[in-house]
Order: C-alpha cells, then structure tokens, then sequence
C-alpha cells in the first residue's frame, strides 16, 4: 500500500473501464491510457508515487510503468504548466510558417520549448507532430482546443485571453 | 531437414533457429542481444547473415531454418552487414577500454576486433549517460551501454523480478532503475555476466586487476545445498572475483549473488591465523607442529577423565566430505557416539526412519515435470535463490507451486497458493480439503524451517502420512550445503558411515547442549548463530571444563570459553567435496593455497587419526573409500516412511528462535562477506522506507 497517493473511487471507475478493454492476462495494455487519467487527474503529470499506486492496482512492474511514462511524451514525469500549447512542427504546418509561430511563442513566454513558465501558467510542449489541422496549418492546440491559420498578432490573441485564475 | 551452412550441408531440427544450428555445429555468428536462456528480441542486429535468394541480410537469432536454406556467414554481403551495424553500435560508444574492467573478456571489444572497421567515420558528438548508484554490487557505466536489453530480459523472464528498464526513447534511451529503486534481487549478480560490454560491471572487483592477469578454478558453491559451479578468478592466490561455470544440470549459466560474492568472508579479520590454546586462563600460541599432538592429548586425557559418553562432538554440515568423514572416523573410533552435524534443530524423534541422507527426491531440471510442488517451511527466492529460477520456469511451464511457510513468504514466481501458518497448526493444515491439487504428479518440498521447528518430528510425520494420501513424491531442502554427507557419512549419533544403525545410540546436538557435557568439541561452527539457541550454548560451553574448537574464525564466545583454539581452512583452501541435494557428488580443489599457520581440515583430523592408530589418509584414499562405502546404496526416496515415528510429546514453550533465514546469514562465511552484507542494509533500508512511506520530493533525473 502507498497511503501518499490512493487510486480514489472515482478514478478506480476510470481506470477498471480501461482495463476491461484488454485480456484479463493482459493488464500492462492498460498502462498508457491508465496514466493518460492519473495525469490529468494530477495538473498533466505523474509522479513516483502516482506510479506506485497505478502498478498496485493493475499489478504491474513499476519499472514497466515507468519506462512507458518516459517513453512517451504525452505522459510527463516533471511538473508542467497549467495551460498546455502545442504548436504543430510537421510538414504542412511547417510550410505554412509554423517555426516562427514557436519562436513567437518562446520568446513571448520567455521559455523554451518543452519548458514551463515560471509561474506555471504556460507549458509548451515538445515534439508535435501531425494534429490533423493540416488544411489549417500553420496551427496550435492550447488546451486541447484547436487554433487554425494562425497569425503573430492572433497567437498573442489567444495566449493573452488564457485566463486560469 | 537438410541445411547447407557456408556451402557444406548440416541435418537440422526444424524448430531451430539459424544462430541455434551454428552454435551446435560450431560455427561463429557474432551476437549482442541474444542468449541462449532470454527470449529473442533482434534487437542489436550484429548476427546478421546472408541467405541465399533473400535480399537483405537476416538476424541469425531470429530467422528460422527452412528446407534447403542456403546461408553464408562467410560472403562478402555478411560481412558488409556486420561492419555496418558494428558501426552503428560503436557511434556513442566512449571505446574507453583502458580503464574499462571488462576489457579482455568484452563482446563489443572481440567483435568489433573481428568484424568492424579499424578506423571511425563519425566525427560528431557522442552522447554520455550519467551514472548512478544502483547496487554496491553492481558498478554502472551508462555510456558504455548497447542497449541489448539482456539485463532487462533477465528481470523479466528469468529472475521475475524487473529492476532494471529501458527509459526514454531514441538517443535519450537509458537504462535506469524505478525514481529512487535500487537492484535488490538475489540473483542481481548475472546482470554483469550478461551485460555484453562493460556497462554493468561487478563493483566489489572493480579496478582490481585485469582479466588476462587472473588464474581461473573451478569451485562448487558452499552457500547452498544445489551446489553451483562456480569459477574463482585469483590474482596473486587471493580470489578477486567468482563467475558462474556453466552446468545445465545444476546451475546453467546463472549464480545467486550470495554464491558470487560469498567467498570476500574468508577474508574476514576474524580469521584465526594461530593455533592458540588456554595457559592460566590466557589463550596463548601454539606452534603448528606441536598443535595436533595437544589436540589430542586434550582428548584422550578428556575421554579418560570423564568418559566417552561425556563428550559432545559437533560438526557443520558446511565441512567438506572429507572433513566429515574424518571427524566420525576420529570419534567413533574412539568410541564416542555422541556425533551431530544438526546444530539448528531441537527435536530428532524423527531420526530412526529418516531416509538415508535428504534428497530433492528428483533432479533439478525435473522440476517442472510435476504438476504440484508443495513447499513447506521454505522461501525459495531467499533461502535458494539459484532454484527460484528453476521454479519460475516450472510455474510458466504447468507447474502449481503452493507454499506454507512459517513466518514469511516472498517468492519470484507465481504461487497458486500460500499460506503463512504457525509450525504447530501445520499438522492439522495438511489435508487434500485445504490444498487444491492439479491432477498429476506432486511433489513435497521439506524446507530447514521444517527441521528448525520444535514439533519437527509431528511435522514430518504428518506430511508423510499426508503424501501418502495423496500419492505424492517427498524432497528436501537442507539448512547447509553438505548436509547430505552429515547424513550419510555417519555424523549423527544413531548411524554409522553409509546408514548403518549403530549399536550405541548417542547424544543428539540437543542433548548435548542442554545435558551440559564436561568437554565439547566443536568443528566449523560459530556458537553465536549456528545453534538453535545461542543462550543454551553460551551456558553449556561456560560450564563445560575443556572446549577444543577448530575453526576459521575467531568469535566473541570461542575467545571466552575455548581451551584449544585449531585454525582450519575454509572451502576456498583445501581440496573438498560436497554431496548436493540431487545427491550429485562433486569434487573441488585448493582455490588458493591457505596462510601457513593454517591447517587443512581433513589433513589435522588425518593427523589425530594417525596418533591414535586409527588410519592414515590422503585425499584420493578418502575418496576411494567414501566411493567403497556408498556403492550398492539405495537413494529412492520414494521408500520413505516416516508416518510411524514414535514421538515423545514435544516441550511447548521450546520457543522457535530463529526459522527467519536471511539470505546472507545463513553461514559462517557469508556472514563476513562485506558486500553481501552492504546490499542486505540496502535492502533493508528500501523496505524501511516503503514501510514507513515517508514523504519524498519527487525525484529529479539529473541525467535528461
Ligand atoms: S546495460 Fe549491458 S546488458 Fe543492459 S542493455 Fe546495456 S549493454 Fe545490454
Ligand atoms: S501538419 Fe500540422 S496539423 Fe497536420
Ligand atoms: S543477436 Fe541477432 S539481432 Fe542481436
């Protein structure tokens, strides 16, 4: 038992529907979409002791957890940002200009890319690739809301109206 | 099916695979990921071949033969493959093998030797990994690493404990243990075998010498009754490191960490390096001629003064063959039958139909033939960490393994049951209603807390009488590596050499203690631990009047109460031999040779024989005689009956003392052995703060 992080009821609904998706011998399939609902769950990332919790419930290795966690960028291991931006980086997007929209946003934020603002308003995630906007390109996610045909001056826009206080 | 393997044909089995036939027929393909014991991942792409009609060039490891399959390992397109990928490997390799402790026994340095280029293209950065602390027995190198995955394979499919895992992706890729985890298997060790180059390196050994500098001897494990082949690497006769020698019967390619790091005890500081013996209360020395004259005037005189059934001889059941045969050769010969190796147990009602010697009742690799393993009084991964792996197998094969211990149970492998039940309720537990058998063959596996109990007796003849209801095989699992020859060899007081009843019954280590002899002579034992109650023994040795110990090593109690103190060699000394619990016998030499004060132990008792005109010995005749006495002896185990012992009705409140047995304290040498003990603070340490669940900041990888 780990008493610093429990898989409350309602999160044990979640994650028990993900895992009757797979074999009952096939637990660790769940493992994606059960962290997908930790870190959400947890202002967008995971830690040790939510991993913990997680291979106490589905039975699973934590190192397995954890190197599924590392694997994949959606999952983050550190502390991020409230608001997440996502600029598209691939090709149609890139065409229509979308290197200088992150630039734009690095320098407004002061931050890099893959880093979060230092009072954790913004995170702007890394590795980007193809959000099916491509008729929209160049284009951002914040939030999970689409932005499309983006523009310098509309960026601001967007960035300026994020409002989590 | 035929084959043709660089144009000669070769017949094949069809389920093989083409690396599988090459090695049968010896013919070399260079690998990194593949082992013969881990699945097949294909990973490293060094085993490339040529087929013949097949475009690209195929991994040997996991491409399977086919009919009239033409290979080459040899062809020009083979050899480009190989170069190739050997370059790719090498690209964020540091090639730092100047202060690399696996230089001279490293795959990547063999084959890139073999098969690279001699010069680099690559004339951009490489990456460094950072290392970090994940075991005092394993050294990490991160940046040498090749990502084979052979040590995460490992956690996964042999040992069943996953410590280590590939993190990251792409360039970033690592090794890594779990946020603030550590490796902590009984078996971490094989790791470093495993590991291709020298990314995981054995820690205690690191930058102690060179590997084409070291002499290698073959030895068999002392820690544990399966007796593991082992390789001791010396330098300068002293032992550096221990690898496993590969046995299929026995251990495979595997070691448990106990068995690898064990020997550092027999360097311990407490090691008697004098023969000292007891002038007006002072223990004073004795110089090596004179010391086995003393010895046995000492014991003569004592036999005179108080009578042979006045003596009390305790022997390890860690002695070597040799050494056991000896003792009793010595003391029954004296006419003294107070004679036992049994120094944990408290109640030996069950001697008289106790079977020859204990046995696993069949061979290792049998295992996983039988459909129920019942264990009782035994934590494998602890106790037997080499068999757990066997064990693991077995439950992946169709094996039901259930276990009831009597204080804790953390097994690596899938139990279908277990239980933790009080040594008294065990008798009344065993009954086909409580345990759900498959249909088919089982067997019952006796573990030492059985033996430690003090309803031992009860135990045994309930789980005869209940293996017979079931129609079950019963083995054990012995409290040391040579128990076997304790048995069989007569260092018990109520048979003789090969199991002869003996005419004179005499004291059993119980009696001996609690009955308070005049004199006791103790061989190889440490009184503090290898009873089953050190308070006991610390009053019987106070009030005895004369102590002769032999040991090799020097304690608290033998310093207090010794009157002669004769310092013997350990297992890494002299030539030796142990019976293991398949009953395999096997023999071993001096690894190095012992300081010069100190004595053989079969080569002292020959002496005192020879005083007393007992006989005189070598190791070849003691050899040829143990081989005399045990020819036409019946081992079947399935004769064993032992449901109609008279037992006397136990003493309750005999407590339990010690049926717990920590991994690395389960004999005198592996409780001296630094490393072996550092790892036990570690491990100990981690379950503490797991219990505890203290608040820790979330961990912060300073190698991304
Ligand atoms: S550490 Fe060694 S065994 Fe493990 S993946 Fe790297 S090279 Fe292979
Ligand atoms: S390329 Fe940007 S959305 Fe498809
Ligand atoms: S050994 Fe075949 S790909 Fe690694």
């Amino acid at each position: 038992m780990n008493p610093e992080f429990i898989i409350n009821e309602e999160l044990g609904k979640l994650i028990s529907n993900v895992v009757k998706k797979f074999p009952s011998d096939k637990k660790r399939s769940a493992v994606i979409e059960s962290l997908l609902i930790l870190q959400h769950h947890n202002n967008g990332y995971v830690t040790k002791n939510i991993i913990k919790a997680l291979s106490d419930y589905l039975l699973v290795s934590e190192i397995d957890i954890y190197e599924v966690a590392t694997f994949y960028t959606m999952i983050n291991i550190d502390p991020v940002g409230r608001n997440v931006i996502s600029v598209c980086n691939n090709i149609s997007c890139m065409l229509r200009g979308s290197d200088e929209i992150l630039s734009h946003i690095e320098d407004k934020l002061k931050i890099k890319v893959g880093e979060s603002t230092k009072d954790n308003k913004f995170y702007l995630k890394d590795e980007i690739e193809c959000l099916a906007a491509c008729n929209g390109g160049p284009m951002m996610q914040v939030n999970h809301k689409n932005y499309e045909n983006l523009t310098l001056e509309k960026v601001d826009e967007i960035l300026e109206s994020v409002n989590d206080k | 099916m035929k084959v043709f393997v660089n144009n000669k044909e070769y017949s094949a089995e069809p389920e093989d695979t083409i690396i599988e036939l090459c090695d049968k027929i010896g013919v070399h393909i260079p690998r990194f990921c593949y082992h013969k014991h881990l699945s097949v991942v294909a990973s490293c792409r060094m085993c490339l071949v040529d087929i013949e009609g097949v475009k690209h060039s195929q991994p040997a490891c996991s491409t399977p033969l086919r009919e009239d399959m033409r290979i080459s390992t040899k062809s020009e397109k083979t050899k480009v493959a190989q170069k190739s990928s050997m370059e790719f490997l090498l690209i964020n390799h540091p090639l730092d093998c100047p202060i690399c402790d696996q230089a001279g026994e490293c795959e990547l340095q063999d084959i890139s030797l073999e098969h690279g280029d001699d010069h680099s293209r690559y004339m951009q950065f490489k990456r460094v990994v950072i290392d970090k602390d994940i075991s005092p027995l394993i050294s990490t190198d991160m940046t040498r690493c090749i990502h084979c995955s052979r040590c995460v394979r490992f956690g996964e499919e042999i040992s069943n404990v996953k410590e280590l895992g590939l993190l990251n992706r792409g360039e970033d890729m690592k090794i890594d243990v779990f946020i603030e985890s550590s490796v902590s298997s009984e078996l971490s060790g094989n790791m470093i075998d495993l590991c291709p180059v020298g990314a995981l390196n054995n820690k205690p050994y690191r930058y102690t010498a060179r590997t084409w500098d070291l002499r290698q001897i073959c030895g068999i494990s002392p820690h544990d009754c399966i007796g593991s082949n082992i390789n001791y690497h010396t330098y300068n006769n002293k032992i550096v490191r221990a690898v496993p020698s590969e046995n299929p019967d026995i251990n495979q390619t595997w070691l448990s960490d106990r068995d690898r790091f064990g020997y550092e005890g027999i360097y311990s500081e407490d090691r008697v390096k004098k023969s000292q013996m007891r002038v007006d209360g002072k223990l004073v020395e004795l110089d090596f001629e004179s010391t086995p004259s003393e010895v046995n005037n000492l014991i003569n005189n004592n036999i005179k003064k108080y009578g042979k059934e006045k003596i009390g001889c305790l022997i390890s059941g860690q002695s070597t063959s040799e050494e056991l045969f000896m003792f009793q050769k010595i003391f029954k010969g004296l006419g003294v039958s107070n004679i036992d190796h049994r120094t944990k147990e408290s109640n030996f009602d069950y001697q008289k139909n106790y079977p020859l010697m204990p046995s696993l009742g069949c061979n290792l690799e049998d295992l996983d033939e039988y459909e129920n393993i019942i264990l009782i009084g035994v934590n494998i991964k602890t106790e037997y960490p080499i068999l757990s792996i066997r064990l693991n197998l077995a439950t992946k094969n169709k094996t039901r393994v259930h276990s009831f211990n009597f204080n804790s149970l953390d097994e690596n492998f899938d139990l279908h049951c277990k239980k933790i039940i009080d040594h008294s309720n065990i008798e009344s537990f065993l009954n086909v209603n409580n345990i759900e058998l498959d249909q088919g063959k089982t067997l019952i596996i006796i573990g030492p807390s059985v033996s430690r109990s003090p309803n031992q007796s009860n135990i045994l003849q309930s789980i005869s009488k209940f293996s017979s209801s079931i129609d079950a095989k019963i083995g054990f699992l012995t409290e040391s590596c040579n128990s076997t020859s304790g048995w069989l060899l007569g260092n018990v007081p109520h048979r003789e050499l090969g199991g002869n009843q003996s005419s004179i019954i005499g004291k059993n280590s119980y009696q001996m203690i609690t009955d308070k002899l005049p004199s006791y002579i103790l061989y190889n034992l440490e009184p503090e631990h290898d009873f089953f109650d050190k308070s006991l023994v610390e009053s019987a040795l106070e009030s005895s009047e004369c102590n002769i110990f032999f040991t090799s090593y020097i304690t608290p109690m033998i310093e207090k109460y010794a009157h002669i103190i004769v310092p013997i060699t350990t297992f890494a000394e002299a030539d030796g031999s142990y019976i293991n619990i398949e009953g395999t016998y096997q023999t071993f030499r001096p690894i190095v040779q012992p300081s010069k004060n100190i004595y053989e132990g079969w080569s002292i008792l020959n002496k005192i024989l020879k005083l007393n005109n007992l006989g005189d010995y070598s190791v070849a005749n003691i050899r040829d005689e143990l081989k005399k006495s045990l020819e036409g002896l019946d081992f079947n185990m399935s004769k064993t009956d032992m449901s109609n012992t008279n037992i006397s009705p136990y003493i309750e409140n005999k407590i339990l003392k010690e049926s717990y047995r920590e991994t690395n304290q389960t004999d005198l040498i592996v409780r001296r052995s630094e490393s072996l003990n550092q790892a036990t603070k570690i491990k100990n340490k981690l379950n503490y703060k797991n219990m505890n669940n203290e608040v820790k900041k979330s961990y912060i990888d300073i190698t991304k």
